[in-house]
């Protein structure tokens, strides 16, 4: 029997980080759009708008305005997204970030470096760039 | 064979949208960008365009543009003439200086050794000596400077929403690199009009010298994004889903691009009327872009892409 060949064919090769965060984009987007129905639309918008906000204002301006936004219901879109990618920067960088509550996420970033600061701001990037292409092809249009 | 070379630097007086087309990203729209570096770049191919669409604007002769520039590939248009190549090549621009805005003196220009290298490098090998010294190193976090009124608390040099630690200030190595810069990179005068002095005089004291990956940070996140929406002919309003951004890249932003010349092409001999040599090629498109502004990339009639042109004519 060809051994390499049967373990080609058995185990599982850890995936890319492009496929994690494609992956994690994917379950979110399904997620929210199960729980928010018609309102999903909404959401969609956000996880577009995110990345443009947070080049032209910082991370830290953005994550502070969604929180504010996320309180009242007409602006629950922005809180759910900015909640889905604190969660994904808490993942990506556990020890960093014990949780991804707002208060003791923002607290962390306020003390990061300026190196540690824009390796996390990348990875937001990175990460939305799939939410914004998910989210979109979970709405069914662009 | 080119036989003559030069450089030309580009410097954006207005947002720049040379963009790269229908692309998946966190932008909608986004500008050019070098795969390796991702430092933004403008492909030569636009640049020539933007010359070949101005030519007669900027001074050129009409007939000339065929052999200076190449016919064009459209048979109706080239009016049954031959195809020939044409006697100048445009490379790539690419960036030597990016403005990042400061706490203190509005913007300063960064740059990193990669990218003044690579213009050194540049203008070697088209005969331009660059008699500056040495780029010094720079670690991550930290940065060198000329202006140290740029700096507070001490040595801290604050850009957007980050610290920097001043290694040198009043940095000798980078003092000489604005100094040639602001001597070569910008035309000297516009007409009788000293419109250029303030930036001149601003690139070398506000020069400012970072670590190739902070400087990768902010030529890739800190260009300018605009969001723009698509108005509903009924309503008048902004329509369903028709939101979308565009990047520019910021003015005040600088880059260099190759400009080659060669003898005419369309078939006619040395000695016959209308052959010209690489000299008076290279004397024709230096005619037509020194000093001048130029238009490239996209959205012209939203007043994007304007930038000013200097060319350096190598040995």
């Amino acid at each position: 029997m060809n051994t390499t060949a049967q373990k080609s064919s058995t185990s599982h090769p850890r995936p890319t980080l492009e496929q994690l965060r494609a992956q994690d984009a994917w379950r979110r987007a399904e997620v929210v759009k199960n729980e928010s129905g018609q309102k999903y639309d909404k959401y969609v918008d956000a996880a577009k708008a995110l990345p443009a906000l947070i080049m032209n204002s910082g991370l830290m301006q953005v994550l502070a305005f969604c929180q504010e936004k996320g309180q009242k219901e007409s602006g629950w879109h922005y809180g759910r997204v900015a909640a889905d990618l604190r969660d994904w920067l808490q993942q990506r960088f556990p020890q960093r970030f014990p949780s991804a509550e707002f208060e003791p996420f923002m607290n962390q970033l306020m003390q990061a470096s300026p190196q540690d600061f824009q390796a996390i701001t990348a990875e937001a990037f990175a990460w939305l760039r799939w939410l914004r292409q998910m989210a979109s092809a979970r709405q069914g249009r662009d | 064979m080119f036989e003559k070379h030069a450089a030309v630097f580009l410097y954006a007086v207005s947002p720049v949208h040379m963009g790269a087309g229908q692309a998946i990203g966190v932008i909608d729209n986004p500008i050019q960008r070098e795969r390796h570096t991702r430092h933004p770049c403008f492909a030569g191919s636009g640049i020539k365009g933007a010359v070949r669409h101005s030519w007669e604007v900027l001074g050129g002769e009409k007939d000339q543009i065929d052999a200076i520039l190449g016919p064009s590939p459209n048979p109706e248009e080239r009016n049954g003439k031959e195809l020939h190549a044409g006697a100048t090549s445009f490379g790539d621009a690419q960036l030597v200086l990016f403005p990042v805005r400061s706490l203190r003196g509005g913007y300063v220009y960064a740059t990193c050794p990669t990218a003044i290298e690579r213009a050194r490098r540049l203008l070697a090998l088209v005969g331009v000596a660059t008699p500056w010294d040495q780029v010094p190193p720079v670690a991550e976090g930290h940065c060198r400077v000329v202006n140290k009124d740029l700096l507070s608390n001490g040595n801290k040099l604050h850009l957007e929403a980050f610290e920097y630690d001043a290694d040198a200030t009043e940095c000798e190595a980078l003092k000489s690199i604005g100094k040639w810069l602001k001597d070569n990179a910008l035309p000297k005068k516009n007409g009788k009009d000293n419109a250029f002095e303030y930036f001149r005089n601003k690139i070398a004291s506000d020069l400012v010298l970072l670590s190739d990956t902070d400087f990768a940070y902010f030529s890739e996140h800190a260009t300018l994004v605009e969001p723009h929406v698509r108005i509903n002919d009924q309503t008048g309003t902004a329509d369903e889903g028709g939101l979308f951004y565009t990047e520019n890249l910021p003015p005040e932003s600088l880059l260099i691009a190759p400009l080659l010349a060669s003898q005419t092409r369309t078939g006619k001999n040395k000695g016959e009327e209308g052959w010209e040599d690489a000299f008076s090629v290279m004397a024709k498109i230096k005619n037509v872009m020194d000093g001048k502004l130029l238009q490239i990339g996209g959205d012209a009639t939203t007043g994007r892409g304007l930038v000013v042109a200097k060319v350096l004519e190598g040995k």
